[in-house]
């Protein structure tokens, strides 16, 4: 549901059209990338109180098997959290896929530790080329902190809040990516900061002013 | 103001490269002067590739184009993929590598106009060779048993479903075998637990020297061990736990450990000789593996009634009936317990 007091209906449908325009850039950029062919579902995009935010995504993730993420958070004027989730069974295909010949055989190793690498590693680059290329098309350049890894079973816990953040609204955006020929799947999750929603206001309506004749 | 900051980027204790569209150094710093044993100069304007042909690999390729193409920082793992750069080990470094173990990252390097355009790519080199080697100790703690230094059953659980998983999967065989030392008990009875342990060292030591590097062996009870023989057929892994029963047969055991004083003239001062009895099955079709080490523990039983010190192959029916099968005082769904076998056994 739109939140008419943050986008008039107009607004509203810029600002799908802007990230139905990024993550399709962002899609063909992925796979570019990483020389796999990659799959983006539109987004969708809802306003909710932070609270709600966990089960949100708790509905969308259903009671299918467990899940691992990846957490980055991105800064600029358009900031926020990012959650990339994956079955646990596709994490450990994803070594499979991308790794090289040099990866150890694992004899040795917890195989959780190479998982977890090999997600960390593909994740970053799945959100960077997302928020990168919304944060473009919007006018903006955005960092990243490192990604952190949390595994499964995943604690949602305080998904919705990022470090110091206030306010009654958050800005969620998800789509579903796709490895198609690998038939690897997961979920991105985005939460704009409530400080960069007047951001992304202002920049909805300046896209708008761009298109005016 | 102007500053220096070449002067705190050689200053790091970390490697700072960075390099242009085409992957030609621009920028080499004092660390990975000293750690690559090239100069600055000598680097400058080549391309990394060509200095270090290694780096044509799928992952580092694909960090590069993400820094170019999306602008982000890309993180290459060291667990995932080793070494980035084939730098020898820094002096004072654990043994456990020979080549430094490195955790990288790359981002992108922007014009300085303000036009936002990425120029260029840096690399930053760590090195993590003292955590890796620190991990790798820890890794090996949890998957290894500590007298006999194979794989301990905790592991043995989880490769065993992978392995038939993947076995499954490609049509490929996979055979396992169930191997027990005879008439252990007597040696603890008579020679001491200090020198059960070292026969259990031995006989293990005995058989891993015999397998490949792929197949796996790990102990499975007190006296007892399991080996995993990877793409290896029933026949093929009969004869290979019996050159193995042959090879443990003639190994000689040292009674007393170097710190230990037998009584002088004792028997119990000579080195002696153990055998083992084994059991072998191959992975039939649907077979899961309480099943296969069922029918393993069958024919590791028939051995042992047979007289011991032999080597039997497993019939491909269940062992025993389902009821009194799921009677078994299993510890796990997955792994039944051989050492205890139910009344119904033959």
């Amino acid at each position: 549901m739109p939140d008419r007091d943050t986008f008039s209906p107009l607004e509203f449908d810029a600002f799908k059209e802007i990230m139905n325009m990024g993550f399709g850039q962002a899609a063909v950029l992925l796979s570019e990338v990483m020389r796999v062919r990659t799959a983006l579902s539109v987004p969708q995009i809802r306003a909710m109180e932070p609270g709600l935010v966990r089960a949100y995504v708790e509905a969308q993730l259903g009671p299918s098997p467990s899940y691992s993420m990846v957490e980055q958070f991105f800064f600029g004027k358009f900031a926020g959290r990012s959650f990339l989730l994956m079955p646990e069974d596709q994490c450990r295909r994803l070594g499979a896929v991308f790794a090289d010949a040099a990866m150890p055989s694992g004899e040795e190793l917890e195989l959780g530790s190479l998982e977890r690498d090999m997600v960390m590693e593909i994740g970053n680059i799945i959100i960077g080329a997302c928020v990168g290329r919304i944060a473009e098309l919007l006018g903006d350049q955005v960092g990243f902190q490192p990604p952190r890894y949390l595994p499964s079973p995943l604690d949602l816990g305080n998904i919705g809040a990022g470090p110091g953040e206030s306010g009654d609204l958050a800005l969620l955006f998800r789509t579903v990516f796709h490895f198609k020929e690998e038939d690897i799947e997961g979920q991105l999750f985005l939460v704009a900061s409530h400080e960069s929603i007047a951001w992304l206001k202002e920049a909805v309506r300046r896209y708008i002013a761009s298109l005016a004749p | 103001m102007s500053l220096d900051f070449k002067q705190v980027v050689d200053g790091l204790g970390q490697g700072v490269a960075v390099v242009d569209r085409d992957g030609a150094v621009l920028y080499w710093n004092h660390w990975l002067e000293r750690a690559s044993g090239r100069r600055a100069e000598a680097v400058a304007g080549r391309p990394l590739t060509e200095l270090y042909p290694s780096l044509l690999n799928p992952a580092f390729e694909r960090n590069l184009r993400a820094v170019f193409s999306l602008g982000i920082v890309c993180y290459y793992s060291q667990l995932v993929h080793g070494t980035l750069f084939p730098f020898k080990p820094l002096p004072g470094s654990p043994p456990e590598f020979d080549a430094m173990q490195q955790r990288c990252s790359m981002g992108p390097v922007r014009d300085r106009s303000g036009s936002g355009e990425i120029v260029a790519a840096y690399i930053l080199v760590e090195d993590v060779s003292e955590a890796a080697a620190a991990q790798r100790r820890l890794a090996e703690l949890a998957v290894r048993d500590g007298l006999t230094k194979a794989f301990n059953r905790r592991y043995l659980d989880r490769r065993l479903a992978d392995e038939i998983a993947r076995a499954e999967r490609f049509g490929r065989p996979l055979s396992l075998a169930l191997v027990d030392i005879d008439h252990f008990k007597q040696v603890n009875d008579a020679r001491g637990h200090q020198c059960g342990d070292r026969a259990l060292a031995a006989v293990s030591a005995a058989l891993r020297s015999g397998l490949r590097e792929s197949d796996v062996l790990a102990r499975y009870g007190g006296e007892e061990f399991c080996i995993l023989l990877l793409e290896t057929e029933p026949a093929a892994a009969l004869a290979t736990v019996e050159r193995l029963r042959a090879a443990v047969a003639a190994t000689p055991i040292q009674a007393t450990g170097p710190d230990e004083e037998p009584a002088e003239g004792s028997f119990r001062a000579d080195p002696f000789t153990l055998t083992v009895s084994a059991g072998v099955a191959g992975l039939m079709p649907g077979e899961g593996p309480a099943a296969l080490l069922e029918r393993a523990d069958a024919a590791l039983y028939r051995a042992k009634r047979r007289g011991r010190n032999r080597v039997v192959a497993a019939g491909p029916e269940a062992p025993y009936p389902r009821a009194a099968a799921a009677a078994c005082p299993c510890p796990s769904s997955a792994t039944p317990n051989p050492r205890k076998p139910p009344a119904s056994r033959p």
